[in-house]
């Protein structure tokens, strides 16, 4: 792939051939970096398709001679793989909805609509994005407990209704929409609600892709919450099933790195998907650091 | 909803809107509540409950207080320093490698003619897995007799005859911290590498270009006005970073935990347990709840104060 552009011959003015070899040697010292980066990755990939006897063989097998599915089968049905990967999608298709459309909705009234004590109530959620999280550990558990919320989802959906960083980025992407519009709005008679539904959520597209790609990760990636609360193994998600997985199998490398490169999927997917968008949101968040 | 005439935000003309108070009741009401009733009373409650040998789990002992009697026992033993201590090496390799690798990879990949994106992505590949994921897959890289690296090494080591004792990684307390810091490098490099991308993309071209007019090698434009045009992504990532490893619990115990997750982790001899690992445990394993609680509080104090620290420092920056 690279010897391609490597290869590709800069025309000096005379029309001559010239090789340009700070960019040859660029581009060499970046793809070792990127084998190096790439390599474990690869290694969960095809070591989810190896046989025992490649697994553990030396010199190492990069790449599975006759690829077996006999992991992935084996983690679908002797595990409750699937369940776990079952629970994991719904909390993280709900919580990622949910948190967005509480994300949007606050973001927009913070940004566009003046009220008293707005500026207050917005310097308050930016101060409890700075609180850490280890300070809400036990007092959040204790609540859970008093609300009869443990090893139920209520514990994981909940608690991650709204996000401080959501309602702030999305008050930030406000102030590139124009009031003129939203006013052109309302004096074809739109009420605020519809005006914020029909005209502002569509505006909104690229930036609440970006968002819901760190709520989907963040979600999908969540395992310390989900540990604590939940203890039923029917209802586990799946990295506090996937780490179960560890110790069970501890023998078992190939089943485990089946599971892992599974867990990977659906981030790989959604990434995918809205990877156009995600360069901007970056940019958006790491500005008004 | 009644039709209401207000002024619109910025205020240059009134017009009529309908459902504006409403608006602002259903996002705002609801928004106070959840963070009054799952953040600001938790975190009160527990402060308060650090003073006492609040235990949920035996009813039958008395909730008592104790005054500043958790504080000092903490601070007095030995394990919260060897917490902290474990924390800040890890915090300092994460943050020290994240910010060189992505400021260099990111310079170089920035004044690359082709396949930018290219390079980008697979960088960027790790940074969806997640922690767990991430941290099963360096524990069989990292196996001793069987796993990726040793296998390479000890390749190296049969083709050329050097002689070499290799490392137990995970197993040798002098190792293990070390490995963790390697997985999660691995796993945070791609996102530190994207914001030096979007940042880079700011500079001007133009300086560049006079630089080189004027004779100035690569490094010295590198140093004269990448590096200096990149400050505040660099804050943002310095401040960010720490903030973040200092929390860090979830690798240290994916990569350490023993053969049943009941298996406590932080091993070998504590050399990867952090400061909410010992909270973790605390709470969690021991169900000493207001003893936990007063380490949440002295975390938090040694959060806060990097904060503040930081803030000065970014001020001062700014203020040339």
């Amino acid at each position: 792939m690279n010897t391609e552009s490597i290869a590709q011959p800069v025309r000096g003015l005379q029309g001559r051939l010239r090789i340009n070899w700070s960019q040859v040697f660029l581009y060499l010292f970046l793809t070792f970096g990127a084998v190096i980066s790439f390599a474990p990755f690869f290694w969960m990939v095809t070591s989810a398709f190896k046989t025992p006897g490649e697994i553990t063989g030396f010199p190492p097998v990069w790449i599975p001679r006759a690829p077996t599915f006999d992991n992935v089968v084996a983690i679908w049905h002797e595990l409750d793989f699937a369940r776990y990967f079952a629970n994991s999608a719904f909390i993280t298709i709900t919580t990622t909805a949910l948190s967005l459309f509480t994300s949007s909705l606050v973001g927009y009234v913070l940004a566009k609509l003046d009220f008293w004590g707005r500026d207050l109530l917005f310097l308050s959620l930016l101060a409890t994005m700075m609180i850490p999280y280890p300070v809400t550990l036990v007092p959040s558990y204790q609540l859970m407990k008093w609300l009869r919320w443990i090893n139920s989802y209520w514990a994981l959906i909940v608690p991650s209704l709204y996000s401080a960083y959501g309602i702030f980025l999305v008050r930030q992407y406000m102030h590139s929409i124009p009031d003129e519009l939203l006013d052109a709005g309302r004096i074809d008679g739109a009420s605020e609600g519809r005006i914020f539904l029909q005209l502002i959520l569509p505006l909104c597209k690229p930036m609440l892709s970006a968002l819901g790609i760190f709520f989907f990760m963040w979600q999908w990636d969540s395992f310390m919450w989900p540990s604590i609360v939940l203890n039923d193994q029917k209802k586990y998600t799946l990295p506090v099933g996937l780490a179960t997985f560890q110790s069970e199998f501890v023998v078992d490398h190939a089943k485990v790195m089946a599971g892992a490169a599974i867990s990977v999927l659906p981030t790989l997917v959604v990434f995918l998907l809205l990877q156009k968008h995600f360069v901007a949101g970056v940019a958006l968040t790491g500005l008004k650091g | 909803m009644a039709i209401v005439a207000e002024r619109t935000t910025h205020g240059s003309r009134a017009v009529k809107v309908r459902g504006r108070r409403l608006m602002i009741l259903v996002a705002t009401v609801p928004t106070i509540f959840f963070y009054v009733v799952f953040l600001i009373f938790p975190i009160i409650y527990s402060f308060a409950m650090s003073f006492t040998n609040w235990n949920p789990v035996s009813v039958l002992i008395p909730l008592r207080f104790l005054g500043l009697l958790n504080y000092t026992k903490i601070v007095t033993g030995n394990l919260f320093w060897i917490c902290m201590r474990n924390t800040i090496y890890y915090a300092s390799m994460h943050i020290g490698a994240t910010l060189v690798l992505g400021l260099v990879l990111a310079t170089l990949i920035n004044s690359l003619q082709y396949l930018r994106s290219f390079y980008r992505s697979v960088f960027y590949l790790p940074v969806l897995t997640s922690v767990v994921a991430a941290g099963i897959l360096f524990r069989w890289i990292f196996q001793p007799r069987y796993g990726l690296i040793n296998s390479i090494l000890a390749l190296v080591i049969s083709t050329f005859g050097v002689q070499l004792r290799l490392p137990m990684y995970l197993q040798d307390p002098k190792w293990a911290m070390a490995c963790v810091a390697i997985m999660t490098i691995w796993k945070g490099l791609g996102y530190t590498i994207v914001l030096f991308l979007a940042g880079l993309q700011g500079i001007p071209q133009v300086l560049y270009e006079a630089a080189k007019v004027d004779g100035a090698s690569a490094w010295k434009s590198f140093w004269y006005i990448t590096v200096p045009t990149l400050r505040p992504t660099i804050l943002f990532v310095a401040v960010t970073g720490v903030i973040g490893a200092l929390q860090s619990y979830v690798a240290q115990f994916i990569m350490s935990i023993g053969r049943h997750m009941d298996q406590a982790g932080g091993g070998p001899v504590n050399s990867t347990r952090t400061l909410v690992f010992l909270l973790f445990d605390e709470a969690f394993r021991n169900s000493r709840f207001g003893y936990a609680s007063a380490i949440a509080v002295l975390i938090f104090i040694v959060i806060m104060s990097l904060i503040l620290v930081q803030r000065r420092a970014l001020r001062t920056e700014w203020s040339y």
